[in-house]
């Protein structure tokens, strides 16, 4: 294996990268010291990619939640189920889906290499069959029904509908009851077949591992197997040409709560630039939302100060292929003096910016502070690298890139971002009894 | 190691990771159940300003030139015994450019969020008070909004007889009214003065360093004791049943069984063993009959507390399948009692509960929680005693810490029909 060595003396780390033959990108992180070793291995495939064009140059649409349904049916076989191989090694196997990714992990203080071959050929060759189709509906069924209860997810998920009405990011990633009861093992291999190809995935793998043995055991397995020719391009994002004027600026639902809860979105008009370039415009982002709604600010000091609101009170910015937005968020009774306080603090946030020259400062300690923290976690490690999104960068990047931004960056980001201002409120409220 | 009477420092050294993590744990006995709402409030006015950091901004912004140290309050129960903990991380002074002393600060920081609170003329700071007691009003009422919580509650409730067994960690709504600037100022020179305290450290600090950046921390010396930990209730021969009806997608079915386990014998590793093949693990048979035989949940799962000896079944279903799923759960418990146990299972459940064991290992919060553990317990449980523990489980012992559980209550959060 060809690696390319990337080191970050500041933290005392040497990351490991190369491209197979076959194009998976392969990153190594080995820690002395660590008894854990932690694999995941991710696909650039998630809930919002429900159309695409097939080798054919079809055009072909799939049902809301397959990527979820074929995540949760890769793990069993015609005649075992990789849960139980993993459980042979004592390993802790699991697996995720978000909007644009699908990962499948495991983590383990032995057996490394024989639970990193079962990873990779579990991931790679699919086994899906109407019966075994048919008994997971059950499952996610009781999935989907669980998140329907669950408040946070249901305001997160009424802000989606508000922000991105027409497209598949604004369905639960599981899907709904309605949808899953389209998908068959047909739709499984298409979707597996067009998105589950090397060079459209990434293997990283961080932990107490010998990189010599580990590279061997990755490069012998791979080169065994004969997979298809690439299909260039395989995912299609279709809605970030959709202007902002489809935005629902406001609804409400009532649920099962004690407190209502109100979140104000703010949809991203501007394409993230590719690469580092992302990177940056991200961790301007960030620094900028932590200067005009975290802990430290002004904004949250004044209505906290007056019962407002209170812990609660949060934000998040969320950045994936094709679609940026953040979200500000409280648990209150107050929840119109609160939407009236944010909507006015992004209204003057170039003002308020312009003269926090010096929180900025502490801001940057503080990141670069969480980013060195984040390094003490092998899932961190592993769970906050992007891939391509950010050509290649992971938390020792974050640090290295946090440190050399300023205030002229964040003020830029954060004006790109509100321009043009698309903004939505979306709240939940109690049942009145 | 003894600082004084009653306070207690343990160091885990490592340069395994590039932060270092500081508890200060105050524990105790309490005499009445309103304390541990009472409890909870003095962690918030605690963790929120001080004599110094007169508001939450200054907390955070003096966190930010700590290089974003996380820091935090929080309560625990272990038994009988109620924790406050104070608990911070911070970056460890190699991995910053220029000369830094993160951990002298840190423990300064420590010392003004403990020793200082915004107390004048014997009670808190009104306004801030006033806001943390609304703040907490507002937390405890809606924890409910969160249907698992609700059901693992009510639940406990139906469960426990003693009354501050009843409630939960954190509190009820309805003890804090009855708290007042003026008590939680008392009851906090209580803490500071009567509580065993531990402080549990891991990181790349020498003894000496620490003890020295400690040693600005004026605590009193307190008689020093071993608490009151284990709380065990007689068994009911009948089983406690209750059905809530609420508007939601979906059921909640949750068991509660009496599990007297001695903490101090080897019976607890039969115990830890005989919880994960039940319920504990994707391989268990709760996880494998009640969701992937037949479908009937998204989780399933059992999980059991020493301390108060009490194991416990969660499960999220659909109400007509509701007798379906007791089956299921029941015949899984009489297997293991009658000693029906897959040998093969049970090697892969003992190989994945160390595997577990010794990963979790690579965790700070894993070590101060095991020095704290350690600590209150007086069992000192080395890597190799817990792995020698858990092989040594035979599928007799099994069946017997088995036949010990004994389903008390029966709570079902009932959705109705779809």
């Amino acid at each position: 294996m060809n690696l390319q060595k990337i080191a970050y003396p500041q933290f005392n780390e040497n990351l490991y990268r190369t491209t197979l033959a076959n194009g998976l990108t392969v990153n190594l992180l080995p820690r002395e010291n660590f008894h854990k070793t932690y694999a995941v291995m991710t696909t650039n495939y998630g809930s919002l990619d429900t159309k695409y064009y097939n080798v054919q140059g079809k055009l072909c649409t799939v049902p809301a939640g397959t990527a979820h349904f074929l995540e949760h049916k890769l793990f069993e076989k015609e005649d075992h189920d990789a849960f139980d191989l993993f459980g042979e090694y004592g390993a802790d196997a699991n697996a995720f889906t978000s909007f644009t990714k699908t990962s499948f992990l495991f983590s383990t203080t032995a057996n490394v290499k024989a639970c990193l071959q079962t990873l990779l050929d579990f991931v790679q060759e699919p086994y899906f069959s109407p019966q075994t189709v048919e008994k997971e509906k059950g499952i996610i069924g009781e999935e989907i029904s669980m998140y329907d209860d669950d408040t946070d997810w249901q305001l997160f998920f009424g802000m989606l509908r508000n922000l991105y009405p027409k497209d598949p990011v604004s369905v639960d990633i599981a899907g709904t009851k309605e949808t899953i009861a389209q998908i068959d093992a047909t739709v499984l291999y298409d979707c597996y077949r067009q998105f589950y190809q090397p060079a459209n995935m990434d293997l990283f793998v961080v932990g107490g591992f010998d990189l010599a043995e580990i590279s061997e055991v990755i490069d012998a397995n791979q080169a065994a197997k004969t997979i298809p020719a690439p299909i260039q391009d395989v995912t299609l994002n279709t809605f970030l040409t959709a202007s902002g004027q489809d935005v629902v600026t406001f609804s409400e639902k009532k649920m099962n709560v004690t407190r209502p809860k109100s979140m104000i979105g703010i949809k991203g008009m501007q394409p993230v630039p590719k690469g580092r370039a992302g990177l940056k415009y991200k961790l301007n982002l960030e620094l900028g939302l932590y200067l005009l709604f975290g802990e430290s600010s002004p904004l949250f000091q004044k209505m906290f100060q007056v019962g407002i609101v209170d812990d609660s009170f949060n934000y998040e910015l969320e950045m994936e292929r094709g679609f940026h937005f953040a979200v500000i968020s409280a648990d209150t009774v107050s929840y119109a003096e609160m939407e009236s306080e944010v909507k006015q603090t992004l209204r003057e946030a170039h003002q308020i910016l312009e003269g926090s020259a010096a929180e900025l400062a502490l801001a940057k300690k503080e990141f670069l502070g969480q980013y060195i923290q984040a390094q003490n976690s092998l899932e961190s490690i592993a769970n906050g690298y992007e891939g391509r999104l950010f050509d290649h960068a992971t938390v020792f990047d974050y640090a290295v890139e946090v440190q050399k931004i300023s205030l002229a960056d964040v003020i830029a980001a954060v004006d790109s971002l509100l321009a043009p201002q698309v903004f939505s409120t979306f709240r939940i409220l109690p049942v009145t009894k | 190691m003894k600082i004084m009477d009653g306070v207690n420092l343990t160091l885990k050294p490592t340069k395994k990771y590039k932060t270092n993590r500081i508890l200060v744990s105050f524990t105790t006995n309490i005499t009445d159940p309103s304390e541990i709402t009472a409890r909870t409030l003095l962690a918030d006015l605690l963790e929120s300003t001080s004599v110094h950091f007169t508001t939450q901004r200054a907390v955070a912004l003096k966190l930010s030139e700590l290089y974003g140290a996380s820091f935090g309050t929080s309560v625990s129960r272990y038994g009988n015994v109620y924790g406050l903990n104070f608990i911070i991380n911070v970056v460890n002074d190699n991995y910053l450019a220029g000369s830094t002393n993160l951990l002298q600060e840190t423990c300064d920081f420590l010392r003004e969020m403990i020793f200082a609170p915004q107390i004048v003329a014997d009670h808190f700071d009104e306004e801030i008070f006033n806001i943390q007691k609304q703040n907490l009003t507002a937390f405890l009422s809606s924890l409910d909004d969160n249907k698992q919580h609700q059901a693992l509650s009510r639940m406990n409730s139906l469960y426990f007889y003693d009354q501050s067994q009843k409630i939960p960690t954190v509190g009820r709504v309805t003890d804090v009214p009855s708290l007042t600037a003026t008590k939680m100022a008392a009851y906090y020179h209580q803490m500071l003065a009567n509580d065993q305290i531990n402080i549990v450290v891991s990181g790349d600090i020498a003894t000496d360093e620490m003890v020295q950046a400690l040693s600005d921390l004026p605590f009193t010396p307190r008689p020093s004791k071993q608490l009151d930990l284990f709380y065990s209730q007689a068994e009911l021969q009948a089983v406690n049943v209750k059905n809530d009806r609420e508007a939601v997608s979906q059921s909640k079915l949750n068991l509660a069984y009496s599990f007297p386990i001695d903490f101090k014998s080897p019976t607890r590793f039969a115990a830890m063993v005989f919880n994960e093949l039940f319920g504990g693990s994707a391989l268990s048979l709760l996880f494998q009959n009640v969701r992937e035989k037949n479908s009937l949940a998204y989780y399933a799962e059992s999980d059991m507390d020493f301390f108060r000896q009490e194991m416990w079944v969660q499960t999220g279903i659909q109400s007509e399948n509701k007798d379906q799923v007791l089956a299921v759960i029941a015949e899984q418990l009489k297997q293991l009692q009658a000693g029906q146990i897959d040998e093969g299972q049970l090697k892969k459940i003992k190989i994945g509960m160390i595997n577990s064991y010794t990963g979790r290992s690579d965790s700070q919060n894993t070590a101060l929680s095991r020095g704290l553990g350690a600590s209150l317990t007086g069992v000192v449980t080395t890597e190799a005693d817990w792995v020698a523990g858990v092989q040594e489980v035979t599928a007799k012992q099994i069946a017997e810490v088995a036949g010990l559980a004994h389903l008390q209550a029966v709570y079902f959060l009932d959705g109705g029909g779809q």
